[in-house]
C-alpha cells in the first residue's frame, strides 16, 4: 500500500499534504485533550507508532503458503482511539520513508491520507456502527468489518490517486509521466487485491481486539472517557469531510478536462494494448489479472452503437460522481452516528 | 554425552563474547553456568538453544553437530523436542489463551492421541501444583505462577535436556526452594539440566557440575566437589 | 514423577510446510541489527543534518518535477559526487538496498510495458530517487534525523514522540523476536496452528506497549519532566557550505 516516490506528480503530493494538514492539526488537538485527561498516555503516541511499524513489517502467513502484510491502523484506532492512531501511523510512515526507504518522502501526504486517515477513521466508524447495529458481539463484528472495509477504502483511495496520474500528467504523445496505470486498472487492481488482504487485516483486528477485551479491557480507548472530545468532534468531522469533498470536487473536473486528449491517445494504442492483454502469460502479477476482470465488467456498460471513447468517458464520469457520492454518504452516516452518540449521552 | 563444545568462539561485531571455549556435558548432568554479567553465559545458552549460530568451532549434540540439527526443518523440530528451553522472560513464552492450552501446546504439536495429551497436561499441572490455574489466562498470573506454567509446558514435551535461563530470579525464597526441589526431582529421573544462575549458596547442594565464566574469556568446568574443596574457586563463585 | 517423564521420548516429526510466522525472526533480527549499527555508520557522515535533509528533499522534488533528460543526468552526477565521499562498503550497501527496492518496483511497473504505457525514463528517475533516499537512510542515524527536525522547528512534542518511537521500536522488536523464538522452541510439529496465535502475539505486544508507556511516564515524572527536549546542536562547517552551494546549483537548474 506504500506508494513509492515518483508514482505521484508533485501537484498530487502537495494536494494530499494539503488534505492531510487539517487532519493532522485536528488530531494533534484531540490527542492533546486526551493526554490532559489521562496524563499517563503521553508516551502512547510514540509507542503506538512503534507498534504500528512492527505490525506493518510483520509477515503474516496466509492460506496458500505465502505471506502478506497487514497495516493495523484500524486496530490501532480501536485500541488507542482514531486520533492517536492517525498520528501514530503518520509517525511510523515518516520514519519508514526517511530512515528505511519504504514509501516515498514526497508521497508521505498521500500515504498518510490512505493509511493514517482513511483506514483508521473508516475502520473506527464501521466499528462504532457495528457496535450500534448488533446488540451481541457487535464489537467483534465491528473489529473485523472495520479492518476489512478500512483497508478496502484505503486501497480505493490509493487506486484513485494512482489512477488519476496518467489522466492528468502525460507527455504530448500520451505517455504517462508518473504512475502508468489509468483509473480503470489502478482502482480495480488495488481494490481487488485488498478485498483479499482485507480478510487478513480484519482477522488480525478481531483476533487482537478479542484477546485484549478478554484480558485487559480497561486499556481499550473509550470515547466516553473523553467527553469533551466527543462533544465537539461533530463539527470537526464535518469540517474534515467538507475539506475532502471540496478537494475531490476540485480534482474531478480537472481529471475530466484532461481526460479527452488522454482517451484520444488511448484509442490508437487501445487496440494494441487489448490484444496484448488477452495474450498475457499466466505469471502476470495479480494487478493485471484484476485489471482483466474489471475490463470484462466494464464491457457490460458498453452501449451498442457507441464508439469506444464515449463509453470510457462515461465510465470516467461515473467514477468521479460515485466517489463524491460515497464520500458524502460516509460523512452523513458518520455525522448521524456521532449526533446519536451525543443525544444518547445527554 | 549430550553436548560437546569444541573451540567455540562468538562475537557481536568486533567485540568477542566467547573465545575458544571447550567442555563436555554428560548425560544426566546438573550443570550450572555462573559468571559476571556480560561474560557470555546467555550467548552460550542462545547457541545451545539454536537461536544463534556459532561462528568458529562447533557444538555437538548427541554426537551430531548443531548446525546439522538446525539445517533442516525436521531435525530442527526433533532438536527442539529433545532440548527444552525455559526463557528468562516469562511473558514471552506464554502465547496461548489459557493455562491448559499453554501446556497442551507441545503435546498437541507432537500429535499425540487426545487422551495422552490430557494425561500429560494433568500430570504436568499436578507436578507443579498448578492444577487450580487450569482455566486462567496466563497473562493475569503472578510471576511465580507464570514461571510454573512455562516450566510445565516445557516438561509436557518430555525433553531430554532442559535449558534454564535464570529460573530463580524474581521469586520469593519459598518458591525458589520449591523450584529447586522440582529440578532435583527432574535430575533424579534422568533429565540433563543446564542452568544459568547467580545463587551459588542455594544451588550448591543440588548441582553436580559448574561452568565458571570470568571477564578474561576463561571458561572452566569443575565438579561440585572440586569447588567445595578449592577455597579460591569457592570465593569466586560466591561473588556472582 | 509421572512414568512418561522418566522415559526417553521417541518422537519423529512429520514433514510440514515451513511456517510463515517464523520467517519474521530474520526480518526482526535484521531490523534490530540495523537500529544497533546505525551509530557506527554515522561517523562517516559529516554533513549538517538539516542541510542534508533538505538536500534529499530537493533531489526528490527535482526528479519528480523534471522531464528534461539533461537535468536528470546532472542530478545523477550530483548524487554520484555525494556518494564518492563514502567508503566502498557503504556505497555497496546503498546500491544493494536501492537495487532491492528497484526490483520490487520493476514488478509493479512491468505490466505497463505490456500495456504500451511503460516509460524507461520514468524507471531511470525512480532508480535515482531510490539511490538518493537510500544514501540518506544509510548514512543518517535516527538521532541526526531528530536533530534536523528540531532545528527545522518541528514542535518538541512530535520530536519527543519520534524519540520514544525509535527507542521502543528496539524494545518491542526484541520482545516480538523473543516471543517468536519461544514459539519456535515448542513448535515441534504442525506449524499451521501458528495462524491462531497472531491475536495473542499482537495482543501481548500491545499490552507490553501499554505497560512500557506507563513505566516511561512514571520515569518522566520521577525525573521532573518539564516538556522541554534538548538535542545537540550542530554548527555549519565548510563541507556544509559546499553542499548548500550544490543545492543552490540544483535549484537554479530547476528554475532554468
Amino acid at each position: 500500500m506504500h506508494i513509492p516516490e515518483n508514482y505521484l506528480s508533485p501537484a498530487t503530493c502537495i494536494t494530499m499534504f494539503a488534505a492531510m494538514a487539517p487532519v493532522w492539526y485536528v488530531s494533534a488537538k484531540k490527542v492533546k485533550v486526551q493526554i490532559e485527561e489521562k496524563k499517563e498516555t503521553i508516551p502512547q503516541l510514540g509507542i503506538g507508532a512503534s507498534l504500528a511499524f512492527l505490525i506493518m513489517m510483520f509477515n503474516v502467513p496466509v492460506p496458500g503458503g505465502t505471506t502478506a502484510h497487514a497495516v493495523g491502523s484500524a486496530l490501532l484506532a480501536i485500541l488507542l482511539g482514531p486520533w492517536a492512531a492517525c498520528l501514530a501511523v503518520t509517525l511510523a510512515l515518516v520514519v519508514q520513508a526517511f530512515l528505511f526507504g519504504d514509501g516515498g518522502i514526497l508521497c508521505i501526504g498521500a500515504n498518510a491520507f490512505n493509511m493514517a486517515f482513511v483506514l483508521p477513521f473508516v475502520g473506527y466508524g464501521v466499528f462504532l456502527l457495528c457496535k450500534k447495529i448488533f446488540k451481541k458481539g457487535g464489537d467483534k463484528i465491528g473489529a473485523f468489518a472495520g479492518g476489512y472495509l478500512g483497508i478496502v477504502c484505503a486501497a480505493a483511495c490509493c487506486g484513485i490517486e494512482l489512477g488519476l496520474q496518467p489522466l492528468l500528467f502525460h507527455t504530448a504523445s500520451g505517455h504517462p509521466l508518473y504512475c502508468p496505470y489509468p483509473l480503470r486498472i489502478a482502482v480495480p487492481a488495488m481494490v481487488g487485491v485488498h478485498l483479499i488482504v482485507g480478510l487478513l487485516e480484519g482477522t488480525i483486528s478481531v483476533a487482537v481486539y478479542s484477546y485484549i477485551k478478554k484480558i485487559a479491557p480497561q486499556t481499550i480507548y473509550n470515547a466516553h472517557d473523553y467527553q469533551a472530545v466527543s462533544n465537539n468532534a461533530k463539527s470537526v468531522w464535518r469540517k474534515a469531510f467538507y475539506w475532502i469533498i471540496g478537494i475531490a470536487l476540485v480534482l474531478t473536473p480537472l481529471g475530466l478536462l484532461a481526460s479527452a486528449p488522454a482517451w484520444g491517445e488511448w484509442d490508437a494504442q487501445g487496440v494494441k494494448a487489448n490484444l496484448q492483454r488477452y495474450h498475457l502469460p499466466s505469471i502476470v502479477p495479480k494487478a493485471m489479472q484484476h485489471g482483466n476482470s474489471y475490463h470484462a465488467l466494464f464491457d457490460g456498460y458498453a452501449i451498442p452503437g457507441m464508439n469506444g471513447h464515449f463509453t470510457q468517458a462515461l465510465g470516467y464520469i461515473l467514477c468521479g460522481v460515485t466517489a463524491i457520492i460515497i464520500f458524502m454518504l460516509v460523512s452523513k452516516i458518520l455525522t448521524a452516528l456521532l449526533s446519536k452518540d451525543n443525544s444518547a449521552d445527554k | 554425552m549430550e553436548f560437546e563444545v569444541k573451540n567455540l568462539s562468538f562475537g557481536y561485531g568486533k567485540k568477542d563474547v566467547l573465545r575458544d571455549v571447550n567442555f563436555n556435558i554428560d548425560d544426566n548432568e546438573y550443570l550450572c553456568l555462573m559468571g559476571p554479567n556480560g561474560s557470555g553465559k546467555s550467548t552460550l545458552m542462545q547457541i545451545m538453544s539454536g537461536f544463534l549460530k556459532a561462528k568458529h568451532g562447533e557444538v555437538l549434540f548427541q554426537g551430531k553437530p548443531l548446525n546439522t540439527w538446525l539445517a533442516d526443518d525436521l531435525t530442527k523440530k526433533t532438536y527442539h523436542q529433545k532440548v527444552g528451553i525455559l526463557f528468562q522472560n516469562v511473558d514471552i513464552q506464554l502465547f496461548n489463551s489459557s493455562v491448559y492450552e499453554e501446556v497442551a501446546f507441545g503435546p498437541k504439536q507432537m500429535e499425540l492421541p487426545a487422551e495422552v495429551i490430557a494425561q500429560r497436561v494433568n500430570d504436568c499441572l499436578a507436578l507443579l501444583g498448578i492444577t487450580s490455574l487450569k482455566d486462567r489466562v496466563p497473562y493475569h498470573l503472578s510471576g511465580g505462577e507464570k514461571r510454573k506454567v512455562a516450566l510445565a509446558s516445557v516438561l509436557a514435551l518430555n525433553p531430554e535436556v532442559i535449558l534454564l535461563d535464570e529460573p530463580l530470579v524474581g521469586l520469593t525464597e519459598a518458591s525458589r526452594l520449591e523450584f529447586l526441589q522440582l529440578f532435583a526431582k527432574l535430575h533424579q529421573s534422568g533429565k540433563t539440566l543446564i542452568m544459568i544462575t547467580h545463587y551459588y549458596n542455594q544451588i550448591k547442594n543440588y548441582a553436580s557440575d559448574f561452568l565458571i565464566f570470568d571477564e578474561n574469556y576463561q571458561v572452566i568446568k569443575r565438579s561440585a566437589e572440586e569447588i567445595r574443596k578449592n577455597e579460591h574457586l569457592l570465593e569466586q563463585v560466591q561473588k556472582f | 514423577m509421572p512414568d512418561w517423564l522418566m522415559k526417553t521420548e521417541n518422537y519423529q516429526p512429520q514433514p510440514q510446510k515451513k511456517s510463515g510466522l517464523l520467517s519474521n525472526e530474520k526480518i526482526l533480527t535484521n531490523l534490530l541489527n540495523k537500529l544497533h549499527q546505525e551509530s557506527s555508520i554515522t561517523q562517516q557522515h559529516q554533513f549538517h543534518p538539516v542541510v542534508y535533509l533538505i538536500n534529499v528533499l530537493l533531489i526528490s522534488l527535482v526528479l519528480c518535477c523534471t522531464n528534461n533528460r539533461l537535468t536528470v543526468w546532472l542530478v545523477a552526477l550530483y548524487e554520484a559526487l555525494l556518494l564518492l565521499r563514502l567508503n566502498g562498503k557503504t556505497i555497496l550497501k546503498i546500491f544493494k538496498r536501492s537495487l532491492k527496492l528497484f526490483i520490487l518496483n520493476l514488478f509493479l511497473y512491468c505490466p505497463a510495458f505490456l500495456l504500451g504505457t511503460g516509460n524507461v525514463f520514468f524507471l531511470i528517475k525512480i532508480g535515482l530517487v531510490f539511490v538518493a533516499i537510500m544514501t540518506y537512510a544509510t548514512t543518517t542515524s535516527v538521532y541526526d534525523f531528530l536533530t534536523a527536525l528540531k532545528q527545522l522547528h518541528v514542535p518538541n512534542f512530535i520530536i519527543f514522540q519520534i524519540d520514544i518511537f525509535v527507542k521502543h521500536l528496539h524494545v518491542l522488536g526484541d520482545f516480538l523476536l523473543q516471543m517468536l523464538q519461544a514459539i519456535e522452541a515448542r513448535s515441534v510439529g504442525n506449524s499451521s496452528v501458528h495462524n491462531h496465535m497472531i491475536g495473542v502475539i499482537f495482543g501481548n505486544l500491545y499490552l507490553e506497549m501499554v505497560k512500557y508507556g506507563k513505566e516511561l511516564y512514571n520515569a518522566l515524572v520521577a525525573r521532573a519532566f518539564t516538556g522541554n527536549y534538548n538535542y545537540m546542536r550542530h554548527r555549519l562547517n565548510k563541507r556544509d557550505y559546499l553542499l548548500i552551494g550544490g543545492e543552490l546549483a540544483v535549484f537554479v537548474l530547476l528554475i532554468i
